[in-house]
This record gives structure tokens, C-alpha cells and sequence, in this order.
């Protein structure tokens, strides 16, 4: 039962981690939170939607979600934030530009799609596996097995390539990556298309993992997906998906020993208690600011 | 630059204000959202002469009911299918000449489901006296708030789709057309005695309806003690909004139940049935009238397929009545019926019937006539309680071929099964 439960929790969480990479990303780069996440993950989900009802098939929708969603990102980038860096404006300013962009999204998506829960093609079906002595269906492992590769490429990208390279070097200290002849404006946009297209990944393995699509379905995951964020350590892509997973076998172990309305609560416990102790997330690094 | 700039910000702003307030658009004007519907119902409040036609005066004048019920806002669907449903009933009166020799208006408000405006609307609607009776309003919470203003100035209101076990205890003056959760629970109970099921799990949303109908479950099932067969293994509530059910559905494997019961709605009932679908193929679920509409059978799929429930209306029924009714409705609005939609069409030919029968319109006269009623309506037969309550006898379905099917005579009234059981 506990293992069982474990297991529940882990598939979670890695729908949590796929979510909060997104949020680790951009942050690292500019110290922003970028609110707009959750409604750019639905926004990914319609847009694969939007090709599956076409009758295009899951691959393609697949490949159109990753596009527009990573397009829609950098536009939000350079049509919002980008002027507002120029401007010296200060980051508050920033955070409630993004959540007005995450509102227009959700929004737009409720006029064009409707506020109706809808179905989403399931992603695989090939019976269920037991696993020591656990029944697991194929559409957890399936999930878990994807999100894991994607996760494991994407920090190769971040740490082992040398466009991985110019991120990590401008978020060390972007002024000085800019006279290194890093161009950090292309690097931010990049950075946001990555970002974009983890949403899209994430939009579409959670549709298919749930088989269903909605115009507000990031806000719930957005927030826990912020949240795993911040209890990895905000801007550590491993972080992210210890994080995603903490607060998903947190929730899971909550569903089974106190029931179903403590779940949402016992996962923020979770989070202070590590934040308490760890500040700045469990794999994060204490920001001293030198003055 | 700056311009630019400014200019996207403001759109932004807009827009989450928009957002902000969306559904309480037309907020101060409760009479005032139809105006694209024809001048048949205007707002009440604007005729010009509502004093020399009050109501039940002499014949050749008008009979005023009012709807009042969400035509924007999040349920705006429910309110506007509610409000064809009874232009329906009042339609077939008046082809037959009208109640008493006089033909029959509706006029209909917006309460946008929210008490606030529900409230203000109700002060409206007593204070006009050409309104002879109220239908409506969609949550009991919201018919509740507007129940206060009626029951203390004296008109007869009637709710198709409140659930509260409380709306009807407000007073003599407010009645209900539609399943108690009392109602809901008992037929639960006979569902799985039908079905031979030994095990029940319950998974209810953790609201104030959620937990009222797994607690009638369990006073029920304490009340008949040994002459029920089944036990309840484990009952669960779930947070609303909650997607993932996979911890919920281990927990019900565990217990080793054979039949899960929920009363949530759709939204949230279909992801939890097919995520259960993927572990165990053998489980029976059994639903609440919440599982009866189309939206269901899509979002399950297939895996919709042996669902059962309970509904006190059925569109798909022989009785003429209904086909008439699922006919004209369907014409008029595009789809099939809902519950409720059956539940308002009675509700207004039970006031019809008061007014006949009185011979007069007037607001006390109504009163004086409702508890009598009884008639067969397309929400079966229609006759008030003590309390106000009309007693349902539902129906069940059970999803076959991604349709709705009827398997007649196995529901039973609560009274009627309780004395076959042999308790009370």
C-alpha cells in the first residue's frame, strides 16, 4: 500500500517537475518569476488539441504545440519584458506584466476553445505492468519514462553544450557574458523558447496522461509547479524534479492516511518545513548579495 | 517607445479587468439582460401600468410569472435552458386558451447564480405586483438568500434544481421540484441492492451537498441495519478542482470495494471513473443525476460503458408527455432537456394548476392551492409534502453503446422501498 502510494506520488510529482523546469529556467536567467507559465502550459495543451481534432494525429499535434508554445514565449519576451529590461524597470514591474499576459492567454483560450473540459487522445496503451507488486498502468509509466528523458536532455542542453554554456554565463553575470561576445539578448529569447516548448511537453504528456483539456488547467498545476520549483531550489533543473516529486508523494501519502481534502494543504506543509530549514531550496545556492 | 509600451500595458490591465469581472457584467441590472428577447419579457418593473392590472384582476388582463435564474456568468447554460423549458409550459396553456380565460407571461431576471444580485432581484419581483408566482434560481445557496424575500412578503416560489434539504424549511411559501439528498442517497442504496453489490466506497466532493449525501448514506444504512446487505467500506471526500485521483483510486482498491458511488459533478467524476478504468475493468459505478448529460459521455468515453444512476427525469422516456416536451424543447434550444429543465416545466404548470383551481391569480390565492397539487408530470408524479418538497421517484440508467438507457421498474419511492424492506 505505502509503496503503491510512493509510486502514485513519484508519477505526480514528475507531472510537477515538467512544470516547474519551466519556472527554473527563466528564473535563472533573469531573476524573474514568470507567472505566465501555467496558462503557456494550457496554452501548449489547446494547441495540440486544436491538431488532434483536426485529425492530424498526436505527432504532429505534438510537434505544432512545441512551435507555437515556444514562439508565443519569446513574443511575450520581446513584445512585454524586453522593453521593460531596457528600461531599467524595476522586477515587480515585470511580475505583474506576466500575470496580466497569463490572464490574456487563459482567457483567450476560454473565448476561441470554451471553459468545457474536453478529451484529449490517451498517449499510450499497452495493459498495465506490475512492478514489485504494484499494479502500475502504462500510461504512468509511459509518462514518467518520457519526462524523465526529456528532463535528462535538457540539463545535457543546459550543462554540457555550449549554447548551455552561454546561459549559464549569463546568468552568472550577464553584463560581462555580453563583452565575452555572448549575445545574451539571443540567449534570453532562447531561454524563453526552451521554456515555452517544457510547457508544451508538459501540456501535452499531462493531457494525455488525464486524457482531458481545459482553459484554466494551469492555474492549479502553475502553482505547484512553482512551488516544486522552489523547494528544489529555484533555477537547479534537478532541483526541480526532486522538488516535483517531494510535493507529489506528499500529496499522495496526504490522499491516503488524512483523505482527500488534505492535500493541496499537507503539500505547502511540506514546502515550508523544507524552506524553514533550507531557505533557499534544497539544492539551491544561498544568495549573498555583495554590496 | 514609451507610448508603445504604455499602450500594451494598458491592454493588459483591461484585460485583467476583464477578466476580474467577466461574469458579473451586467451586475446592477437585474431586469435588465433581455432586452434581446421580445417584448414579452420586458422587465417587469418597466410596464407602465402594474397597478391597474394586478394580479388575478379581471379576465382579458395578463398572468405575470417570473424566472429568475444565471444567464451569464459560469452557469449561464443552466439559466437560459431552465428559461426555454418554461416559455415551453406557458406556451402549450396559452394555445389552449390560457389559465381562466387569461393568457400567461414570463418575465425573466439574472441573478448571475450569486446571492448578492438574487437578493436584489427578489426585492424587485415582490415589490411588482403583477407577478403572481417565482421559478428559479439555480444553487440553494443563491434560492436560499432570495427564498427569505419571498417567504416574508407572501409569494409562492418554486425551485427546480435547489438540492439544500434546508430551501423548503424557510416557510409555507417556498416549495421545490426536484431530488432532495435524501432522495439521491436512498436511491444509491437501492442501486446497489439491485445489483447485488456487497462493498460501497463513496467519493464525494468535500461540499456542503458532498458531505450531506454521504451523511444520508450512513444514517440511512445505520437505520436499516442487518435488513441491508451491503456495508459501506470507505467513504472519501476530494477537494474541488482535484485532477489527479490515482492515490484515491489505490486507496478503494485496497479496501476492496465492488461499486464506487459519487454525487460530484461531471468535471470531475469522469477523470476519477477513467483513471479507476485503467487499474480494475470490474468495478460498478454508480452516479448521481449530476452524470446525466452529454458532456459526461464524452469526457468518460468509453469508459462511460455500465455506468449507472439515478435521474427523476429521463428525455428518452415512452410517456407521451415527455416526448412532446423533449420534442418542442429540442426545437427550441438544440439539445436534449436536463433534469431540471423537466423539474422548472412541472413547476410551472404546478402553479397554473393553483391558479385554475382558485380561480384567481392572486398571490394568496396561489398559496392556498399549491399543497394540493397532483398531477403527472414529465419529472414523474407532482404533489407537495408538508414541508413543500415533492417526494421523487427516480429512474434508473445505465450507459450502454455511449447512450443513456432506461431499465424500468427497479427504483422504487424512498417510502415504498422502506416498507418493502421492513423498516419504520
Amino acid at each position: 500500500m505505502i509503496l503503491e502510494q510512493v509510486l502514485n506520488g513519484v508519477m505526480l510529482g514528475m507531472v510537477y517537475a515538467l512544470i516547474a523546469v519551466g519556472y527554473s529556467l527563466v528564473f535563472g536567467i533573469l531573476k524573474l518569476l514568470n507567472m505566465a507559465h501555467g496558462s503557456i502550459y494550457a496554452f501548449g495543451a489547446h494547441m495540440a488539441l486544436f491538431i488532434v481534432s483536426m485529425q492530424f494525429g498526436l505527432l504532429p499535434a505534438f510537434l505544432f504545440a512545441i512551435l507555437t508554445t515556444g514562439i508565443i514565449s519569446v513574443l511575450m519576451d520581446r513584445i512585454i519584458l524586453a522593453p521593460l529590461r531596457a528600461k531599467n524597470a524595476p522586477n515587480i514591474t515585470a511580475l505583474i506584466s506576466v500575470m496580466g499576459v497569463s490572464y490574456i492567454i487563459q482567457n483567450m483560450m476560454m473565448i476561441i476553445f470554451d471553459s468545457t473540459k474536453k478529451t484529449f487522445p490517451k498517449l499510450f496503451d499497452f495493459g498495465n505492468v506490475v512492478f514489485l507488486g504494484v499494479t502500475l498502468t502504462s500510461t504512468q509509466i509511459a509518462m514518467f519514462l518520457i519526462a524523465l528523458t526529456f528532463l535528462v536532455l535538457l540539463t545535457i542542453v543546459v550543462n554540457y553544450t555550449k549554447v548551455g554554456l552561454a546561459m549559464r554565463a549569463s546568468r552568472e553575470n550577464a553584463r560581462a557574458a555580453n563583452m565575452m561576445g555572448i549575445d545574451v539578448r539571443g540567449i534570453v529569447t532562447f531561454t524563453f523558447f526552451i521554456s515555452g516548448m517544457c510547457a508544451a511537453v508538459a501540456g501535452v504528456l499531462v493531457s494525455g496522461y488525464y486524457q482531458m483539456v481545459y482553459s484554466t488547467m494551469g492555474t492549479e498545476a502553475g502553482l505547484k509547479g512553482f512551488s516544486a520549483a522552489v523547494l528544489g531550489g529555484i533555477g537547479v533543473l534537478h532541483g526541480s524534479v526532486v522538488g516535483g516529486i517531494i510535493i507529489g508523494v506528499a500529496e499522495a501519502l496526504a490522499v491516503t492516511y488524512l483523505g482527500g481534502s488534505f492535500r493541496s494543504a499537507t503539500a505547502y506543509i511540506v514546502l515550508f518545513i523544507v524552506l524553514l530549514i533550507r531557505p533557499s531550496g534544497l539544492f539551491g545556492k544561498d544568495n549573498i548579495v555583495k554590496v | 517607445m514609451k507610448k508603445v509600451f504604455s499602450v500594451v500595458l494598458a491592454m493588459a490591465m483591461m484585460f485583467t479587468l476583464m477578466a476580474g469581472c467577466g461574469d458579473k457584467k451586467d451586475e446592477p441590472a437585474g431586469g435588465e439582460t433581455k432586452k434581446s428577447e421580445a417584448g414579452e419579457t420586458k422587465a417587469a418593473g418597466d410596464s407602465k401600468d402594474g397597478e391597474t392590472k394586478a394580479a388575478g384582476s379581471s379576465d382579458g388582463g395578463e398572468i405575470t410569472l417570473a424566472f429568475v435564474g444565471p444567464q451569464t456568468g459560469d452557469n449561464a447554460e443552466y439559466g437560459k435552458s431552465m428559461k426555454v423549458a418554461i416559455q415551453i409550459a406557458i406556451d402549450e396553456w396559452n394555445e389552449k386558451g390560457g389559465v381562466n380565460g387569461q393568457q400567461i407571461k414570463l418575465v425573466d431576471y439574472d441573478d448571475a447564480n450569486t446571492s448578492e444580485q438574487a437578493a436584489s432581484v427578489a426585492q424587485k419581483i415582490v415589490g411588482d405586483d403583477s407577478i403572481s408566482a417565482v421559478i428559479g434560481h439555480f444553487s440553494s445557496g443563491v434560492a436560499m438568500t432570495a427564498s427569505e424575500v419571498y417567504e416574508e412578503s407572501g409569494i409562492a416560489y418554486i425551485s427546480g434544481s435547489a438540492a439544500h434539504v434546508d430551501l423548503t424549511k424557510i416557510g409555507d411559501c417556498i416549495y421545490r421540484n426536484n431530488s432532495v439528498y435524501a432522495t439521491d442517497a436512498n436511491t444509491m442504496l437501492q442501486i446497489v441492492q439491485h445489483l447485488g453489490l456487497k462493498k460501497i466506497g463513496i467519493l464525494n466532493p468535500n461540499s456542503d451537498a458532498g458531505v450531506a449525501v454521504t451523511t444520508e448514506i450512513q444514517n440511512m444504512m445505520e437505520a436499516y441495519g442487518d435488513k441491508y446487505s451491503a456495508e459501506l467500506v470507505l467513504a472519501e471526500l476530494y477537494e474541488d478542482g482535484t485532477v489527479d485521483f490515482s492515490a484515491t483510486v489505490s486507496k478503494f482498491e485496497e479496501a476492496g470495494v465492488d461499486c464506487v458511488y459519487s454525487s460530484g459533478a461531471y468535471a470531475q467524476t469522469a477523470p476519477f471513473i477513467k483513471q479507476y478504468r485503467e487499474k480494475n475493468k470490474d468495478v460498478q459505478f454508480i452516479m448521481s443525476a449530476a452524470c446525466f448529460s452529454q458532456e459526461f459521455l464524452e469526457l468518460a468515453g468509453a469508459d462511460a460503458e455500465g455506468v449507472v444512476l439515478g435521474t427523476s427525469f429521463f428525455y428518452e422516456s415512452s410517456d407521451e408527455a415527455v416526448k412532446s416536451f423533449t420534442e418542442k424543447f429540442n426545437a427550441a434550444y438544440g439539445s436534449n432537456p436536463s433534469t431540471f429543465c423537466g423539474q422548472v416545466y412541472d413547476a410551472t404548470y404546478a402553479i397554473l394548476y393553483a391558479i385554475e383551481k382558485g380561480g384567481s391569480a392572486d398571490r394568496a390565492d396561489i398559496l392556498a392551492n399549491l399543497p394540493s397539487t397532483d398531477f403527472q408530470g414529465v419529472t414523474g408524479k407532482i404533489t407537495f409534502d408538508e414541508e413543500g418538497n415533492c417526494p421523487k421517484q427516480q429512474v434508473l440508467l445505465k450507459v450502454e453503446g455511449g447512450k443513456y438507457v432506461e431499465i424500468p421498474d427497479v427504483l422504487k419511492s424512498q417510502t415504498d422501498y422502506e416498507k418493502e424492506l421492513g423498516v419504520q
